[in-house]
C-alpha cells in the first residue's frame, strides 16, 4: 500500500516546498541540446522527427527540438560517415543519405565554431519560450559548443581535410578535456591521423582506446581499422 | 576518457549497412531514446538537482545519463526505460557529488543553520527559488539512500515498483526507506520552522 504523497496530504509548508521543486525547470533549450547531442553522435533521430511520421512530440520545445535535431542529425550523418569513410573511400553513405546535402555548410573555419555552438540560442531560429520563473542567467552550457566542434572536425574529415580535423580535435581536447564527446573525438582523431599518414600514432591511439574500452561495436570497428592499417602498411 | 567506448558503438549503427540509411530497427531504437528524452528530461534534471548536483553541472550530468541509457538500451527490458534512467541518474549524481560538497547527515544543526530565511507562517508566500533552497537544505540532511527514494516518490511520483527497479532494491526496502525518509523530512521541516520562529521572535 503506497502512502499518500506529501504534495497531496502533507502540511501546507511541506506542500509549498515540494510544489516549488516541481516548478523547477531545466535551463532553456536543455532538452533540445540533449536530443541534438544524441543525434550528433549517430542516433538516427532525424527521421523520427520528420514531419508526417506521426511521432512528433508535443510540448513547448518541439519547434526547437525539430530544428536542432534535424540540423544536427544531418551533421551526425557526416560524423558517422566520416568515422569510417576510409574503409568506404567512395563515401556512399554521404551520397545516399536521405538528408539533403545542400543543407550542410562546407567545413567552416575554426573561428566560426561559436556560431554553430549555439544553434538554439539564435533569436531568429528558435522561438523563445516564456519563462515562469525569474531564473538568474547561467553561463551557456558547454555541451552544444562541444557538439558543434566535434561536428566540424567530422565535416573536415569527410571533406578530405584531415589536417583541419586534427586542428579542431586539438581545440576540442584543450577546451573539453572531460567532454561528453571525448570518445567520439578520439575516434575521429584515429582516423584523421591515419589520413595524414601518421599511422603509428593512429594505431597507438586506437590501441589505447581499445585497451581502455575493449567492448562495444565501435571497439570492433577500431580493431578493423587497426587491421586495415596493418594490412596496408605500404606507401600511400 | 569520459565515457565507455561502448557508447560509441551504440551510437554508430546508423551506417551499419554502409548505406547511411537507418534500418527500421535503428529507427525504433532512436524513437525509444527520443521518447525517453521528451517525456522525462525535466524530471531527470530535477532529480539530479534534488540529489545535490549543482545547477551548473545538472545539464551535463543529465546528458551523461542519457548517453549511458542509449548505450545500454538494448539490454533494458522494454517498458523499464524510465526506471533504468533514474537508476543511472543516481549513480551519476553520486559521482558528481564526490567532487562537490560532502554529505552532512551527521551535521544537521549546521545545515539547518544555513537555511535561507523563512517567514514563520504563510508558507505560500515563499517564492519558488527560496522554497527550493529550503527544500535542498532539508534534503541535504537525508542520507542519499533515503533522499533518492523520497525524491523519486514525493517529487517525481514514480511508483514503488518503479523505484525498486531503478534502485535495484526490494519493494519492502523501498517502503521502509520511504517511511524513514518521510519521518526525517517532516521532523527536519518542523525543526526548521521552529528555528525560523525563534529567529523572528528574537528580532
Amino acid at each position: 500500500m503506497s502512502p499518500t504523497r506529501i504534495a497531496r496530504n502533507g502540511d501546507t509548508f511541506d506542500r509549498a516546498l515540494l510544489r516549488a521543486a516541481r516548478n523547477d525547470d531545466p535551463p532553456k533549450g536543455a532538452e533540445e541540446r540533449a536530443l541534438a547531442a544524441l543525434a550528433a553522435t549517430g542516433l538516427p533521430l532525424r527521421a523520427n522527427l520528420a514531419p508526417g511520421t506521426g511521432t512528433i512530440p508535443s510540448g513547448r520545445w518541439i519547434a526547437g527540438i525539430k530544428m536542432t535535431a534535424i540540423g544536427l542529425a544531418l551533421g551526425a550523418g557526416l560524423v558517422t560517415a566520416a568515422r569510417w569513410s576510409r574503409r568506404e573511400a567512395s563515401a556512399p553513405a554521404l551520397a545516399s543519405a536521405p538528408a539533403p546535402a545542400p543543407a550542410l555548410a562546407p567545413a567552416p573555419a575554426l573561428a566560426t565554431a561559436p556560431a554553430l555552438a549555439t544553434p538554439t540560442s539564435t533569436p531568429t531560429s528558435t522561438p523563445t519560450p516564456t519563462s515562469t520563473s525569474t531564473r538568474r542567467p547561467l553561463p551557456p552550457p558547454p555541451l552544444s559548443s562541444e557538439v558543434a566542434l566535434v561536428q566540424q572536425a567530422a565535416r573536415a574529415l569527410a571533406s578530405a581535410d584531415p589536417s583541419v580535423a586534427l586542428s579542431l580535435l586539438d581545440t576540442h581536447d584543450r577546451e573539453y578535456p572531460r567532454g561528453v564527446l571525448a570518445d567520439e573525438a578520439a575516434a575521429l582523431r584515429v582516423q584523421a591521423l591515419s589520413r595524414v599518414g601518421r599511422s603509428s600514432e593512429a594505431k597507438a591511439l586506437a590501441r589505447q582506446l581499445l585497451d581502455a574500452h575493449p567492448q562495444g561495436v565501435l571497439a570492433a570497428r577500431l580493431r578493423a581499422v587497426l587491421a586495415d592499417e596493418d594490412s596496408s602498411a605500404k606507401p600511400r | 576518457m569520459s565515457r565507455s567506448i561502448a557508447t560509441l558503438g551504440a551510437l554508430a549503427p546508423a551506417d551499419a549497412r554502409g548505406d547511411g540509411i537507418p534500418t527500421p530497427q535503428e529507427l525504433r531504437r532512436a524513437e525509444r531514446v527520443r521518447t525517453l528524452v521528451v517525456e522525462h528530461y525535466a524530471s531527470l534534471w530535477r532529480f539530479l538537482r534534488r540529489l545535490g548536483v549543482p545547477e551548473a553541472d545538472a545539464e551535463d550530468a543529465a546528458q551523461k545519463c542519457l548517453c549511458v541509457v542509449n548505450e545500454r538500451l538494448d539490454a533494458i527490458e522494454p517498458g523499464k526505460d524510465k526506471s533504468f534512467l533514474f537508476g543511472v541518474a543516481l549513480r551519476v549524481a553520486q559521482s558528481v557529488r564526490r567532487d562537490g560538497r560532502p554529505h552532512a547527515s551527521d551535521n544537521d544543526d549546521a545545515l539547518l543553520a544555513e537555511l535561507p530565511s523563512i517567514e514563520p507562517d504563510p508558507a505560500e508566500q515563499l517564492d519558488d527559488r527560496r522554497a527550493r533552497a529550503v527544500l535542498d537544505t532539508l534534503l541535504a540532511s537525508l542520507p542519499l539512500d533515503l533522499r533518492s527514494v523520497f525524491v523519486l516518490y514525493e517529487l517525481e511520483e514514480l511508483t514503488m515498483a518503479e523505484i525498486a527497479r531503478a534502485l535495484e532494491i526490494p519493494s519492502g526496502t523501498v517502503a521502509s526507506r520511504l517511511r524513514r525518509a518521510r519521518e526525517t523530512f517532516e521532523a527536519l521541516s518542523r525543526h526548521a520552522r521552529r528555528a525560523a520562529r525563534g529567529k523572528d521572535g528574537a528580532r
